[in-house]
């Protein structure tokens, strides 16, 4: 007989044929009228439920956690972990296809791909949305492991003379050789600009052993790092060539020729050139490169979190460039640029606007900084990062002030807040420097957990505007969620991402984790046990989500950029991405319980 | 009382006592849906090509509890007919002989009310053989699903013209098509029309009432 099930959609098309025929054959058609109540806590079910058309709301003590549309499949959970404390309701007409509970036992029992769809974390539903080439995979190139890239190395005992190293690199054609020491373990590294150095400069003879020359102190990569870490390494400390590490041992030195060859691809040249440019004018030239990049890098498939990583390094780099042009001489001993909001957490995936402030150590001339801010300001803006629209940058005085007017501003904050002082606060606890005395912003966020300690009270209303957002999946029909303007399209900050910002952000001061990175102050949660491990982790996987979402979103069908939005349309997305959105606001909602209840929210 | 009586009188004219199920007390909030392929739309002359009938309980369609059997046809085949369901002179040479079938169907429906779509047609083909058989034709309760959806289509509006082709209906009530054309799929349909018509004139009923005592 034919079949009158549709097998094309997850995770009915990894069924068998003999399993498609049985399941074809057990199946009931039920229909339910709008209010009737198909699942209710503590009950048992007899079968697994999958719409065929209709709206079913899924809602646990009066909150929607879901909602279930045209090929959904519920009541899974039931059947496989007894898990009974939501409620499912038809909210508009619903036709559905009844499996019966045994047989969907059966099937789960032989068909592994079938059990793992529903065994199976958000992570691992990531990996079978058919579109994930496209939007969300790691980079071939970027992601590829340091070890798979790392060329055979080349060692030299310590007490061999220079002479033999300078030999073994001219005969291999390489600039570096490891140093190993007796028990044949790794001990340091030879390169020949210091084989130069050595013997044209300091004159040492060419018969001394390598050992009593070379490098120790080496920066390396462990050898299971992406390819982007061993780059953005060599970026961070402006070196040729990092080591690579298996645990404690040194196992291969990477150079930058290898990882460029290895790369062919623009990226590092951005760098490159940031530090090459001689003046304003070249400098912007490469600033409108990164746009490019951004839509070269998301062309290729390379993940959020790489770019996300690569573009905050070059915004950096670009903004000290920019110091040294045009920062009088002596200001940057006694200042201290940072940057803020989700340029210091390293979110920035497209460049949006300015956000950032100067600290000016006190007994400095506040006023020739101020005319630098002014002047650092304009010309941002004149390389295209808008200014802030709340005015939270250099060339506004509020943020362009000595250390002490920082520390009564952060007190004032503290003790008399209002929604303004929330929102600077927000941004001055995500502020990472960018170049001058660090020590001016360290002072400062030590300054300010030392007034937060006693003040436990500001937790709470500080973490209020978690709970102020409603959740997403309760007010919004099926997903459609805006109208007027963003009609059919979700706001994806205010119903997913700024939650997870946000609470993790409160968390992470109130357990004195300093990083400001939102996945970092996760996992740093997770690890302090604040936040459950696994919770730990697939919250993390739904901010990336969330955000690649939001990124997907500011490039049109044709891969061109359209200009950042927050705002996705529900209808553009494909079935299992629209599960994954589903999956993810549930997760946020779960985040948003947890941190309510941390901070006693419950009041709000 | 009409109905009380007749049934009444069938029983009296039933031959075979093994079928005395078909005047049993209908299962509460049961129903059968069945529907024929035949070679042409002439009652007095059409031969069954197959049978598709499926049970209804409240308001779920149990195609879990499908019927389903091909038919050995003899006679003349209609070729607009073939056209339709498909089923050619050689497929028809197989299966099940008609008798055979009638019996399996009439087992299959018991005493509940039989429901369909132009159910008159259906009806008088399986009578035809079944008063061969034990005298009498179905005594089953039978429900009309047009003459439903003709109701509540012209709730208060008694001159309407109501299309009442199949394919408007199902449309109508927003319901999806199923792939192939066959009795079992038709049968299928016709019980999904029907149950959302049932469902739907009982709420629009309890909606009202609860009007009132608002």
């Amino acid at each position: 007989m034919t079949e009158f099930f549709n097998f094309d959609f997850p995770p009915f098309n990894l069924l068998t044929p003999s399993e498609r025929d049985k399941f074809s054959e057990a199946l009931d058609i039920g229909y339910f009228q709008e209010g009737e109540v198909l699942i209710e806590p503590n009950k048992d079910i007899q079968s697994l439920f999958i719409l065929i058309k209709g709206i079913v709301h899924e809602t646990q003590d009066g909150e929607t956690l879901n909602v279930h549309g045209e090929h959904d499949v519920f009541g899974a959970r039931w059947l496989i972990e007894g898990k009974r404390s939501s409620t499912f309701t038809v909210v508009e007409e619903a036709l559905i296809y009844l499996l019966p509970a045994a047989l969907f036992e059966d099937i789960l029992k032989q068909n592994e791909d079938f059990h793992s769809f529903f065994f199976k974390s958000i992570r691992d539903k990531v990996n079978m949305t058919p579109a994930r080439a496209s939007s969300y995979t790691a980079s071939p190139l970027l992601a590829t492991p340091v070890q798979k890239v790392v060329p055979h190395p080349l060692s030299i005992a310590a007490s061999a003379p220079m002479s033999d190293a300078a030999r073994l690199m001219r005969d291999h054609a390489t600039t570096s050789i490891l140093v190993t020491d007796r028990q044949n373990e790794v001990c340091g590294l030879i390169t020949s600009s210091k084989l130069r150095d050595s013997a044209l400069i300091d004159g040492i003879p060419a018969q001394t052993p390598v050992g009593d020359v070379c490098l120790i102190d080496l920066i390396g990569v462990n050898q299971q790092d992406p390819m982007s870490h061993a780059m953005i390494t060599m970026v961070k400390h402006k070196i040729n060539r990092v080591v690579v590490r298996d645990g404690d041992h040194i196992t291969g030195v990477l150079e930058l020729t290898d990882l460029l060859s290895f790369l062919s691809n623009h990226s590092y040249l951005l760098f490159l050139q940031v530090e090459r440019a001689q003046n304003l004018s070249e400098l912007k030239d490469v600033v409108s490169g990164i746009n490019d990049l951004v839509c070269l890098l998301h062309d290729s498939g390379t993940s959020i979190a790489i770019i996300t990583r690569l573009v905050s390094e070059v915004n950096q780099r670009v903004f000290t460039k920019l110091t040294h042009f045009i920062a009088p001489k002596g200001m940057m001993e006694n200042t201290c640029l940072i940057i803020m909001g989700s340029e210091g957490r390293r979110e920035q995936v497209l460049r949006t606007d300015q956000d950032n402030a100067l600290i000016i150590r006190d007994g400095y001339d506040v006023d020739t900084v101020r005319a630098f801010g002014q002047k650092f300001s304009e010309v941002l803006d004149s390389f295209g990062f808008p200014p802030c629209p709340g005015h939270m940058m250099v060339s506004n005085p509020d943020w362009c002030m000595s250390l002490s007017e920082y520390k009564r501003k952060i007190f004032q904050w503290i003790n008399q807040p209002d929604e303004n002082s929330m929102i600077g606060l927000s941004a001055f606890v995500d502020a990472v420097s960018a170049c001058g005395d660090k020590n001016l912003l360290r002072e400062a966020k030590e300054y300010f957990h030392q007034v937060l300690s006693d003040h436990d009270g500001f937790y709470a209303m500080f973490a209020a505007p978690i709970v102020s957002f409603d959740t997403p999946l309760g007010m919004f029909h099926r997903l459609k969620v805006e109208k007027g303007e963003h009609e059919g399209e979700m706001d994806l900050k205010k119903g997913g991402i700024f939650t997870i910002v946000h609470g993790a952000r409160v968390l992470a001061i109130k357990h004195k984790i300093h990083t400001t990175n939102t996945l970092r102050r996760i996992s740093a949660l997770a690890e302090a046990g604040v936040l459950d491990k696994r919770f730990g982790e697939d919250l993390i996987d739904a901010f990336e989500f969330l955000r690649g979402l939001k990124l997907k979103a500011s490039f049109n069908a044709d891969g061109e950029f359209k200009g950042a939005t927050n705002f996705v349309r529900i209808k553009s997305l494909h079935k299992l991405e629209k599960d994954l959105l589903k999956d993810s606001l549930q997760l946020v909602k779960e985040f948003k319980n947890v941190v309510s209840h941390h901070f006693n929210l419950g009041h709000f | 009382m009409w109905q009380r009586l007749k049934r009444a009188w069938m029983k009296k004219r039933l031959q075979d006592p093994s079928y005395g199920f078909l005047f049993e007390e209908e299962p509460e909030n049961e129903y059968v849906c069945f529907d024929l392929e035949t070679t042409n739309l002439d009652p007095r002359m059409a031969q069954i090509l197959s049978i598709g009938a499926v049970r209804i309980r409240d308001h779920r369609v149990l195609s879990s509890q499908k019927f389903y059997l091909e038919v050995r046809a003899e006679g003349n085949f209609d070729e607009e007919a073939i056209k339709v369901h498909r089923i050619r002179k050689t497929d028809a040479k197989k299966g099940h002989c008609v008798q055979d079938a009638v019996k399996q169907l009439v087992e299959f429906i018991g005493s509940r009310p039989i429901v369909g779509y132009y159910l008159e047609f259906d009806v008088a083909v399986v009578n035809r053989y079944l008063k061969d058989m034990i005298g009498i034709g179905l005594p089953n309760r039978q429900i009309e699903v047009s003459a439903q959806y003709y109701d509540w289509q012209t709730r208060g509006d008694i001159d309407r013209y109501v299309d009442l082709s199949f394919e408007n209906i199902r449309k109508t009530l927003d319901l999806p098509a199923l792939p192939a054309h066959n009795a079992v799929h038709d049968a299928l349909m016709t019980a999904l029309c029907f149950v959302k018509l049932k469902h739907q004139t009982m709420s629009a009923w309890r909606r009202g009432h609860e009007k009132q005592l608002n």
